[in-house]
């Protein structure tokens, strides 16, 4: 009996591993990488691109986030299975860099980018896609008004946010209070923390948090309201950015360095600054799209902010200390 | 000839190929990883602030989840042990809850029952989730122990003058200590390696290895560290294995005697079953209405066509009993050739496997998909028999240990073989004990979530777990709570259905 295990096992090791599992080998199947947030494109854009290009799109969005993401794509480096990854953020980038993962592609379209701002790869890693600024979203019956950062330092574990080596939205957050505090971030969150009611691990996580009124607000997007007016036709929540500057957070396209079909990856590129991906991406994705394009009633109440703050590149790339010393405050 | 001698006797060869056979698997997918990504920081890693802050957390909230557990079982598992009614069935069947009700419903569900009680995030809202979530292993574990009990060895020391404390230290505890320990060590290797439950009411600063093998996986995409991370884990827990003795002596099972219960010992236990029951029950409830208030509406919409077409609920729960019935068939076979097979090395060997990380071993295989091509099916099939064979191996150990060897060294002498003597000996007497583990690993394969969540296997194979967690993180709780309801009704209805078969065992 013992010999028969052995050998059946070992047979349908052998048997099962001779068999190829590789989506990408069809020369014209292109394959997209992205978290699962991006699943509309499926439906949005898919058949689209495939009756213009004659090619099968493969779109995989089973990534919780675009770190979750690049970490599968930084595994799958000596044999890629992706052509295209969708939803890379500046901090992001310079991970995905470390690990030497994309390929550099400078799309002719480029020139449609209405604010050339938004251009936060000047070496063409990443072409931007779409943009939105930071918000705390948050309950006016539970919260007065809010002017200022400090007010939210005064709070009583109110804040729900996303743990920043999880979540884009929660690294963004991080970054967003270091643009505006410069060295003196850590102090600032020392005092920050009687106010966090709970850090979960994604946006979908605090998200249910604050629907559910557990917490009173959340880090969130400004472009939530919109969301609201458009599927609930009321804004009972608001939105606070504030007035010492808005963060935006932009996400881009990259091609994955060894791409199985990099002429239909560029072909891609040059998609997504097209009118028929741009004109999706404000009621599917809630983000402001890069290109102009008209835009839906329930944008109205989308808040893009006056004044903005960014974060030097000096900044980006010490972001694994940065996170380091975020674990030390909150360990 | 002693049992000793008999076990001694059986130590052939035969006994350390199986787990010799599994550590080679082990080695085979896990090295491709080791390989590429153990740097000098790995070893750096194991020794950092935060590995040690991280260490004293999983220890402090396991520690103290399994001591609140054991305390809490006590009672319940008397009274199992010596009653056979609907409160006793219904305490019994408490031990699918951390087999099968999901641990993400289960961070969900006391995340919403603490909001308001100021608890939430806290060290005692961890605890309180782990008491519900492991504390029917150890009822199950110690409940069985105790009906083992020879009271004829009580009576004699009672008519002897024996005190009752000094009953409890001779007689008592060594004849439960075995089932107890792996009952605890059981409960303490779900907390060790919690997860869900730790992200939705606990907080960055009660991480577990396993929360921060994650954040290193996804936030700072350090593979070195993840790897520091999970030998700690192991090793951690492989220490604590090794110090849980283990007797091989034969539990009598004759002079079984039934205690009476006490009204406060059957108050106790049936408030432990609505407690138990009771986070099912209001998870159930909330699946019976969609938003407008019309009954079983959410299961309906499961079971939509359009709604299929998009999230795949039917194939995916085809799929996930499909994978159950193949991995449990395997599983229960191997843990039935390690248990007939006894060696040090395996009770050394097996039982360490507990401490794998679910979510290193899952990044292990993805590796291997892209070294080996192997599919990623096979290798989730791999993954959960790795992490399933030690639960088989613990359930079938104590029947084993009680199975009474000299009718088969009778047989052998009668020239009866291998296959033989498991048809006509092995099998009939313990039928009952190879079909409940296999339904054991059954449902343990259909609830499986982390390693076929971050295998990201779903477009391939779309499993039951990973479908409804995309239900909830869709924003569709209806539809998720009715599906884990589902699924608590499928698996409950497969054990009751294996229970009235079964019942002359």
């Amino acid at each position: 009996m013992m010999k028969r295990t052995i050998f059946l096992v070992v047979s349908v090791l052998l048997l099962m591993g001779c068999k190829k599992n590789n989506p990408a080998e069809n020369a014209t199947t292109l394959t997209v990488y992205s978290y699962n947030s991006m699943s509309w494109i499926k439906d949005a854009i898919k058949a689209d691109f495939e009756s213009l290009y004659n090619c099968t799109l493969t779109i995989d969005t089973q990534f919780t986030d675009t770190g979750d993401m690049l970490s599968k794509v930084v595994l799958e480096k000596k044999d890629p299975k992706a052509d295209i990854i969708l939803g890379i953020t500046p901090a992001l980038l310079i991970k995905a860099k470390q690990h030497d993962i994309l390929s550099q592609y400078k799309s002719p379209n480029l020139k449609n980018i209405k604010n050339q701002k938004l251009l936060f790869d000047s070496n063409h890693y990443t072409t931007p896609y779409d943009y939105g600024s930071l918000a705390i979203i948050y309950n006016p019956d539970k919260i007065g008004d809010l002017k200022n950062f400090s007010d939210l330092w005064k709070m009583d574990k109110q804040l729900v946010i996303q743990d920043p080596r999880t979540s884009s939205t929660g690294l963004d957050f991080l970054m967003w209070t270091i643009a505006l505090y410069g060295d003196n971030w850590k102090n600032e969150w020392k005092s920050l923390h009687k106010g966090i009611l709970a850090t979960t691990s994604g946006w979908s996580e605090s998200f249910a948090k604050f629907e559910s009124g557990e917490a009173a607000m959340m880090v969130s997007y400004a472009t939530d309201l919109a969301y609201s007016y458009h599927y609930y036709k009321t804004v009972k929540n608001k939105i606070f950015i504030p007035e010492e500057g808005g963060y935006i957070q932009i996400e881009g396209a990259s091609i994955i360095k060894g791409a199985k079909n990099k002429k239909l990856a560029e072909k891609f590129i040059d998609y997504v600054l097209t009118k028929n991906f741009q004109e999706k991406i404000p009621l599917n994705q809630w983000m402001f799209p890069v290109i102009d394009v008209e835009m839906p009633e329930a944008f109205n109440y989308a808040v893009e902010p006056e004044k903005t703050v960014s974060i030097s590149n000096e900044i980006i790339n010490s972001i694994d200390s940065i996170l380091e010393q975020w674990e030390s405050i909150n360990y | 000839m002693g049992i000793n001698k008999l076990l001694s006797s059986l130590k052939t060869k035969k006994g350390v190929v199986f787990p010799l056979l599994l550590i080679g698997i082990l080695i085979f997918i896990t090295m491709p990883f080791f390989k590429d990504y153990m740097t000098y920081s790995t070893l750096t890693g194991l020794v950092t602030k935060k590995t040690i802050s991280i260490f004293i957390n999983t220890i402090t909230q396991s520690s103290l989840s399994v001591f609140i557990s054991l305390l809490i079982a006590i009672i319940p598992a008397f009274y199992i042990a010596n009653r056979k009614n609907l409160i006793s069935k219904l305490t019994g069947q408490t031990i699918f809850i951390p087999f099968f009700f999901p641990s993400v419903s289960a961070g969900i569900v006391f995340s919403l029952l603490l909001r308001n009680t100021g608890l939430n995030y806290t060290l005692v809202a961890i605890v309180i989730a782990h008491v519900f979530y492991n504390s029917p292993i150890i009822v199950k574990y110690l409940s069985d122990s105790i009906s083992s009990i020879d009271h004829s060895l009580i009576e004699s020391a009672k008519m002897d003058g024996a005190s009752n404390i000094l009953i409890f230290r001779k007689i008592i505890i060594p004849q439960i200590r075995d089932g107890l320990f792996r009952g605890i060590f059981l409960a303490y290797t779900y907390c060790f390696t919690s997860f869900a439950v730790i992200l939705s009411v606990g907080n960055i600063k009660y991480s577990t290895f396993e929360t921060a093998i994650t954040s290193a996986l996804t936030g700072r995409i350090n593979f070195s560290l993840v790897i520091s991370y999970a030998v700690v884990q192991f090793t951690v827990l492989s220490i604590i294995n090794s110090l849980i003795p283990r007797s091989h002596e034969i539990e009598k099972t004759y002079n079984k005697k039934k205690i009476k219960s006490n009204i406060i010992f059957i108050v106790i236990t049936i408030i432990y079953v609505l407690f138990e029951w009771g986070v099912i029950i209001h998870s159930m409830a909330f699946s019976l209405f969609n938003n407008s208030g019309t009954i079983f509406a959410p299961y309906l919409t499961l079971f939509s066509r359009e709604f299929n077409a998009k999230y795949h609920v039917i194939q995916s729960i085809v799929n996930s009993l499909s994978l159950s019935l193949i991995i449990s068939i395997i599983t229960t076979f191997f843990g039935y050739a390690l248990v007939s097979h006894p060696a040090k090395i395996t009770e050394k060997v097996i039982p360490s496997f507990f401490g794998i990380s679910s979510a290193f071993l899952a990044i292990t295989l993805y590796y291997c998909n892209i070294v080996y091509k192997i599919p990623m099916q096979l290798l989730l099939s791999i993954g959960i028999f790795i992490i399933t064979i030690p639960i088989a191996y613990s359930f079938m150990y104590d029947n084993f240990k009680n199975f009474n060897y000299s009718i088969i060294e009778s047989a052998r002498s009668d020239g009866a073989n291998t296959f033989q003597i498991f048809k006509h000996i092995k099998f009939p007497l313990l039928r009952g004990t190879i079909i409940g583990t296999m339904l054991q690993i059954f449902t343990i394969t259909y609830g499986e979530f982390t390693l076929s969540f971050s295998m990201k296997i779903q477009n391939m194979l779309p499993l039951s777990s990973v479908v409804n967690y995309s239900l909830g993180s869709m924003r569709l709780l209806k539809e998720s709570a009715a599906m884990s309801s589902l699924n608590i009704i499928i698996l409950l209805l497969i054990f009751n259905i294996s229970s009235i078969i079964l019942k002359d065992d």
